[in-house]
């Protein structure tokens, strides 16, 4: 992988998960992929989080989890996203974007380095 | 917070966790076989593409850790572990474990036992509707103390008062019951109207009495006390409605049954309503106890200053002694009341079973700290391994407090057990009988105590076990550490000496206390003397006529019985309380007091009291003859000091038709205790029966006997009931009577010895635990001074001086809180001052001889150390 590759900023997992379940339910492994893969292989999500992260959210009522069969037919645990689920995700959206508007808008101001 | 949803899902992880776990391990595995399949298809080989994602992946136990925090398991998890951890390691150490069991099952046992009963006496609310608005009143005079209450200022009260809704009087007394199947004896309480309304308190059966059924034509009325009823009347509900004669023989009609749980005043059998109107009742007759229930809104102090204007009222009405004593009235809630005399015993005896169990917790606390000793390699590997210090903290404590646990539930369980033997040894009436099992408050108690001692057993052990130089502690234990615990060791030891010497004080000064009673002289023979309580019905008996002949045809048959030597009768029980009176000595102004009694000719010969000058009543005193009286050692010395009281006269305005008739004295005899061994003799005369007949209804029947007191009970009730087959009696031995005034003594002096007797062989245990640790820890440096040629004496004073010094200061702050402890109880102590000099250097010398007995065996195992393996041992 060419670049470097964020850290994901704290918290921001919860959201990058809530929202790839927005396309549907889906398995650990495959929530880890639709996040490489949406971002543009630049977000790698690390496995060490990502299940004490789906685990949190279940323990937390976000999302639901039951077994179900891969798409190589495999017993796999799929989560989806619950009502609650839903509305803590606007929340979390809203937040994001307001917080990364206001990196962009200090980003955009003009200075000067020091002389 | 946690939500109830998310606890519910939490609760149902932790109930299915087997499953769940199998759950996560899957999840995980099947990530891992995903990411293999990926490094395939860019085409790995597959034990390498495997390799990789194993390798991405990391930890999966510690994922597994993580995922199941996410739950919030964790600390479920870390309890399960530590109390696994603390169940092995206590199984690994049986015989620690089972005396720590043992000490903490005795000790909280105790401990809650006795909290049972001062819940039961001094916490509870008493079983009545709003028990904080029920007052009794008693009466009180300077130096006088406080005393029952007369009819008389009874009934002024009730009419004067402003703060009680209702006001009763009664009083309780043996009585005869006599009713289609025969008589039988009771414990009967006369009451005044309201006295149920006070109370409040539902019937069982029937009806309580009521004010209506005290006017004087009303017919009387009784209620049965629900144990008397099942016993007597086998539960019969039908007796509602019957008549049943009381005392007097007057027939009483039953309404009603108290509920099981009734018992006030306690002991009490049935209760009969009474009319106190008419004015044949004096001033001075004190039989009456008053309650009361405040009015709304009235405070207790409210009541309390309307009272005592009321009796200081009365007192400017009746001045005088004789007719009035009370200055002032008591008003105190029923409740206080019932704590008062009980208070002091059940503190000290609270105080002391904590006590016996603070020092098995020290003893538990310093093996603790011995035993940390030989675990100081595991703590250390645990700590190279990444433990954190209050994680094993937590595992030590864990550990100590389920141990507390473990002992408090056997302690809970052997307490229901104490409180049965405590009711049982206690003398009757003393404790409460009704509500001793554990309720919420002695549970919940119980518990805290546990923990709580759990905590302190472990928290030297834990802070010790978690802190210590790794290296060191990993090759071979420091020797640093060794010297700071067998420090806190001693510190325990001198502990444990200062408690055991304070209650063995205690112990002392009662036994001590209890010898100086059994000394004392009650000045009547208690050995073979049979007592029978007679109440003759008045209605048959109400003159000379009847009661004369009955008194001399009972003395008749029972002086012919088997073994019978003599034989009489006297108006109080002998060594009981008797009735006051006041009398007036020929020469004197005013009166004095006296108690009074009244005898057959044979009272003293029978009872052994000895005649010091004059004569006793001769059968040829009788009322035709000049009156005369015999009085006592006290009397003759009080009234007549430094002259010859015989041939002196006396008279007293209470005597009935004898009123103005001067009583000539004619002997003098040797003082009779007043109530029990410990009060003082008091100034008593004696009056003989023939000279005052017309008061014989109420007496006591003595018996001097040779032969088995038991085996004439049996002969002494037939002869009753060929003298009147209507009259029954309450027999007993003057034995059974001493023992009975001993009862309360012997009571708290048994418990608080025993306590004292097993806190001193914890205390020995103790002694010996540190010793026996800190002579095996000095081993080696024994074994270089027996090498370099320290002989034995030096060996044992090297060993021995190690425990004097702790056991000393032990030894000395217990004789000066014991100092302290016999001070607060000063009033159970007898004819001994509080620094009981025995008392205190019997305690010394027997803490020190258990102390050194309790070196013998590690100083014998010092003596026996061989040089050349001690010093190799390493």
């Amino acid at each position: 992988m060419a670049g470097p590759t964020p850290d994901l900023l704290q918290g921001t997992l919860d959201l990058l998960v809530l929202q790839t379940l927005i396309g549907g339910p889906m398995h650990g492994w495959g929530i880890a992929q639709r996040i490489l893969d949406r971002s543009r292989s630049v977000l790698e999500v690390n496995q060490g989080s990502l299940y004490p992260a789906l685990h949190r959210l279940e323990d937390r009522g976000w999302v639901a989890a039951e077994w179900g069969t891969s798409e190589n037919n495999r017993r796999a645990r799929f989560y989806r996203l619950t009502p609650a689920g839903k509305r803590r995700l606007a929340l979390e959206r809203a937040a994001w974007e307001r917080y990364a508007e206001a990196v962009r808008d200090i980003l955009k101001s003009p200075f000067v380095l020091p002389a | 917070m946690l939500s109830l949803t998310r606890l519910l899902r939490r609760l149902r992880t932790l109930v299915t966790r087997k499953r769940f776990d199998a759950d996560v391990e899957e999840e995980l595995r099947f990530h891992v076989e995903m990411e293999t399949e990926k490094h395939l298809a860019w085409g790995m080989d597959p034990h390498a593409a495997r390799a990789a994602a194993l390798r991405d992946f990391g930890s999966r136990p510690r994922m597994r850790e993580e995922v199941r925090d996410a739950h919030g398991m964790t600390p479920v998890d870390d309890l399960v572990r530590d109390l696994r951890f603390a169940v092995r390691s206590l199984r690994r150490a049986p015989g620690y474990t089972a005396v720590a069991l043992l000490t903490l099952a005795l000790g909280i046992g105790g401990s809650v036992a006795v909290f049972t009963m001062v819940n039961a006496a001094l916490i509870q609310p008493l079983p009545f509707p709003a028990p904080d608005r029920v007052m009794i009143l008693w009466e009180t005079a300077p130096d006088r103390g406080e005393f029952p209450v007369s009819i008389p200022n009874f009934r002024d009260w009730k009419e004067q008062n402003r703060s009680f809704a209702t006001l009763a009087a009664f009083a309780t007394s043996r009585q005869n019951l006599l009713w289609e199947r025969g008589p039988i004896r009771a414990t009967v309480v006369r009451v005044t109207g309201d006295f149920f309304a006070v109370l409040d308190v539902p019937v069982h059966l029937g009806r309580p009495i009521v004010a209506a059924d005290h006017t004087p034509d009303a017919p009387r009325t009784v209620v049965l006390g629900y144990g008397f009823w099942q016993r007597a009347f086998g539960g019969d509900p039908g007796i509602i409605g019957q008549p049943i004669g009381i005392g007097s023989g007057r027939d009483y009609v039953v309404v009603g049954v108290m509920p099981p749980t009734f018992d006030y005043p306690r002991g009490a059998e049935a209760w009969a309503s009474r009319d106190i109107s008419g004015n044949r009742w004096s001033r001075n007759g004190l039989n009456e106890h008053v309650i009361g229930r405040l009015k709304d809104g009235v405070s207790e102090e409210t009541a309390r200053r309307d009272m005592n204007l009321i009796a200081t009222r009365l007192k400017q009405l009746y001045p005088s002694d004789e007719e009035n004593w009370a200055t002032a009235t008591v008003v105190r809630s029923l409740g206080d009341d019932f704590g008062r005399y009980l208070k002091t015993y059940l503190i000290l005896m609270q105080a002391a079973v904590l006590c016996v169990l603070l020092v098995g917790c020290a003893n538990l606390a310093s093996t603790g700290l011995a035993r940390g000793i030989r675990r100081t390699r595991e703590m250390g590997i645990r700590t190279a391994l990444g433990a954190s210090r209050g994680r094993l903290l937590r595992q030590l404590l864990a550990e100590h407090i389920l141990l507390g646990l473990i002992g408090g539930g056997l302690g809970l369980a052997l307490s229901i057990g104490l409180v049965r033997f405590f009711v049982w040894l206690a003398p009757g009436g003393m404790l409460p009988t009704t509500d001793l099992r554990p309720d919420a408050l002695v549970l919940g108690g119980g518990l805290a105590l546990s923990v709580g001692v759990g905590l302190l057993i472990g928290i030297l052990p834990a802070l010790f076990g978690s802190r210590f130089d790794l290296r060191g502690a990993i090759g071979g234990g420091g020797t640093g550490s060794a010297v700071r615990r067998a420090r806190v060791g001693w510190s325990l030891v001198a502990a444990e000496v200062a408690i055991s010497m304070i209650l063995l004080v205690g112990g002392g000064v009662l036994v001590h206390s209890f010898v100086k009673v059994l000394a004392e002289d009650p000045g009547v023979r208690t050995d073979g003397i049979v007592t029978a309580q007679i109440a003759l019905p008045v209605a048959r008996y109400g003159t000379e006529r009847e009661t004369l002949p009955y008194w001399d045809r009972l003395l008749e048959r029972v002086r012919v019985l088997p073994g019978v030597r003599s034989t009489a009768a006297g108006s109080a029980t002998p060594l009981g309380r008797v009735g006051g009176a006041f009398v007036e000595i020929e020469g004197r102004e005013g009166q004095v007091d006296a108690g009074y009694r009244l005898v057959t000719e044979d009272y003293f010969a029978t009872m052994g009291i000895s005649l010091i000058r004059g004569r006793a009543f001769l059968a040829s005193d009788d009322s035709t003859r000049e009156h005369v009286t015999v009085v006592n050692r006290t009397m003759a010395e009080a009234y007549w000091p430094g002259e010859d009281p015989i041939g002196k006269r006396i008279r007293s305005k209470g005597w009935d038709n004898h009123a103005a008739v001067w009583f000539t004295v004619v002997g003098v005899i040797g003082d009779v205790k007043y109530f029990s061994l410990e009060s003082d003799a008091r100034a008593e005369h004696y009056v003989y029966h023939r000279q005052r007949p017309e008061r014989l209804q109420n007496m006591t029947l003595v018996v001097h006997t040779t032969d088995n007191q038991e085996s004439l009970a049996p002969l002494l009730r037939m002869a009753l009931r060929e003298a009147d087959s209507e009259v029954p009696a309450d027999i007993s031995t003057m034995s059974g009577r001493v023992e009975d005034t001993l009862q309360q003594r012997r009571f708290v002096m048994t418990l608080l010895g025993g306590f004292a007797a097993f806190a001193l062989v914890l205390a020995a245990i103790g002694i010996y635990g540190v010793l026996s640790y800190v002579t095996t820890a000095r081993t080696r440096e024994i074994g270089i001074r027996v090498a370099l040629g320290a002989g034995r004496q030096g060996i044992l004073a090297l060993v021995l001086a190690q425990a004097a010094g702790p056991v000393g200061i032990g030894l000395l702050l217990g004789a000066a809180g014991a100092a302290g402890l016999v001070r607060f109880i000063e009033s159970m102590l007898f004819g001994i001052a509080p620094l009981d000099p025995p008392a205190f250097a019997g305690a010394f010398l027997l803490l020190a001889l258990t102390a050194g007995a309790a070196c013998l065996v590690p100083a014998r195992r010092a003596l026996r150390v061989d040089p050349m393996i001690a010093i190799r041992a390493d």
